[in-house]
């Protein structure tokens, strides 16, 4: 089988090839997908928890101030 | 009790660490039967004696077709699951399922039309098994855009979890349909009892090719449980150690 | 099981089994109208509407298409090995169009009971095989044939 032969597939390549090729997108698509997900939820969730560690030093800053003042 | 094993295994932190042990093996796994189903489909494997080269589809279209129908079956149980027993990991995997499933049936279709036109004569005709198929990616979309519609992601669950177990309804129709009703689209050749009357080199292209899509779409499943565990656990401490600062 | 959760299950076991009940009673009402095509029983008994744009389904009677020579003219015979209906078609048949060969066609039934096809699908049948052995089978058909005749 040559190459020619093999791409042609006895003239129906089109079809055969268009179903692989839309196949391969999308099970990329779903692999692509999913790793831009976590990426996207680990770095929402890691400014999350920056924003809360902020907002606990300050609280304890400002406990531990009016225990000073108190 | 014997529950103790369904609490362990519905624990979300037990499935984030067990599934990031399994991962990269069913990924790899799947990516050999892959190269195996493709070069068995595409090189190693007869063409057929009415069809000639595109009997080749085959070897995509019904292992999507089968994975559409399969991962409907595990959202609608998972839905079940976690709507009777209020089990969290449940919902993450009915939501998991979902876009897996519907790109399936996505594919299934295509490919099918593709077939279609040069065997058939057309792209798509109105026969019960294309039709019902075609509801399968409704439901699908159904599901997941019912879902992203509520505002508190428990009440989605559950109000995208009913539409899920209604519709399980649509899958004996789409498996029986070419028995019950006249199709253009041909019986199961696979699902029967008998042996299978296919030849055996396109045989094995088929069951590596089912395989390889079936581990495939589990771990893209696993993957986004993982993403959903994240996202909906983040106030648990183990989380926070995972994620890191 | 808790009271909650028993009430939870009857809701959702309900819900399926009524639905499927219902969609069951529904598709057994619309059965004639899922099934794709009309067999040629169906069109000799009178069961499918002369006029309206049908479809009609079954194997090519082999020796029964003729061709003409000068156009894309053909007719042939449909049969589900109760009846045969003859059709005619002007146009490209499919690749797959042969005799015994299973397909459906979109067309009128016509007064006189033959069938007016303006579409010709081929059906293809759930056998994969490769054409080797396709051509030893008919040839080991052939001969069992022949050995009953002596």
């Amino acid at each position: 089988m040559t190459m020619q032969e093999f791409f042609h597939m006895g003239g129906h390549g089109f079809y055969i090839w268009t179903s692989y090729a839309v196949g391969t997108v999308v099970f990329i698509g779903l692999f692509l997908m999913v790793k831009f997900q976590r990426d996207k939820i680990i770095k929402q969730l890691r400014r999350r928890y920056r924003q809360q560690k902020s907002v606990n030093e300050q609280n304890s800053k400002t406990t531990a101030s009016s225990n000073k003042a108190g | 009790m014997t529950w103790q094993w369904f609490h362990r295994l519905s624990s979300p932190k037990w499935f984030y660490q067990i599934s990031g042990r399994w991962l990269p093996w069913i990924m790899g796994i799947s990516l050999l039967l892959f190269s195996a189903g493709l070069y068995q489909g595409l090189f190693n494997s007869p063409i057929d004696y009415q069809q000639g080269h595109t009997v080749r589809i085959m070897y995509l279209h019904v292992p999507t077709a089968f994975a559409s129908m399969m991962f409907y079956v595990i959202l609608a149980v998972a839905a079940a699951v976690g709507y009777i027993w209020r089990i969290k990991l449940a919902h993450m995997a009915a939501v998991s399922a979902a876009p897996v499933g519907a790109a399936m049936t996505f594919l299934a279709l295509s490919t099918g039309a593709l077939w279609g036109k040069p065997i058939w004569n057309t792209w798509w005709v109105w026969d019960a098994r294309l039709t019902s198929e075609l509801i399968l990616l409704f439901l699908y979309l159904g599901f997941i855009a019912l879902h992203q519609a509520f505002e508190d992601r428990e009440v989605g669950d559950r109000a995208a979890g009913v539409l899920a177990m209604v519709g399980i309804v649509n899958i004996p129709i789409i498996h029986f349909s070419v028995e019950w009703w006249n199709t253009l689209h041909q019986g199961a050749t696979i699902s029967k009892f008998e042996k299978p009357s296919m030849d055996p080199a396109m045989l094995v292209a088929l069951l590596l090719m089912i395989f390889a899509v079936l581990l495939f779409c589990t771990a893209i499943m696993m993957y986004r449980m993982r993403n959903e565990v994240l996202s909906r656990e983040h106030n648990k401490s183990w989380v926070k150690e995972v994620v890191g600062q | 099981m808790k009271p909650l959760r028993k009430r939870r299950l009857t809701f959702v076991i309900s819900i399926v089994v009524g639905l499927g009940v219902a969609v069951g009673l529904t598709l057994y009402a619309l059965n004639q109208n899922v099934n794709l095509f009309y067999s040629p029983l169906e069109i000799v008994s009178g069961e499918a509407p002369k006029g309206p744009l049908i479809r009609l389904g079954g194997l090519v009677v082999t020796g029964s298409i003729q061709r003409n020579p000068d156009n894309l003219k053909v007719k042939f015979q449909l049969t589900d090995n109760a009846e045969n209906v003859w059709v005619s078609y002007e146009g490209i048949l499919p690749d797959l169009f042969r005799e015994g060969q299973g397909i459906v066609t979109m067309g009128v039934l016509q007064q006189d009971g033959t069938f007016v096809a303006s579409e010709v699908l081929a059906k293809h049948d759930e056998n994969y095989m490769s054409p080797e052995v396709a051509e030893a089978i008919k040839k080991a058909e052939a001969e069992a044939k022949a050995r009953v005749k002596k």
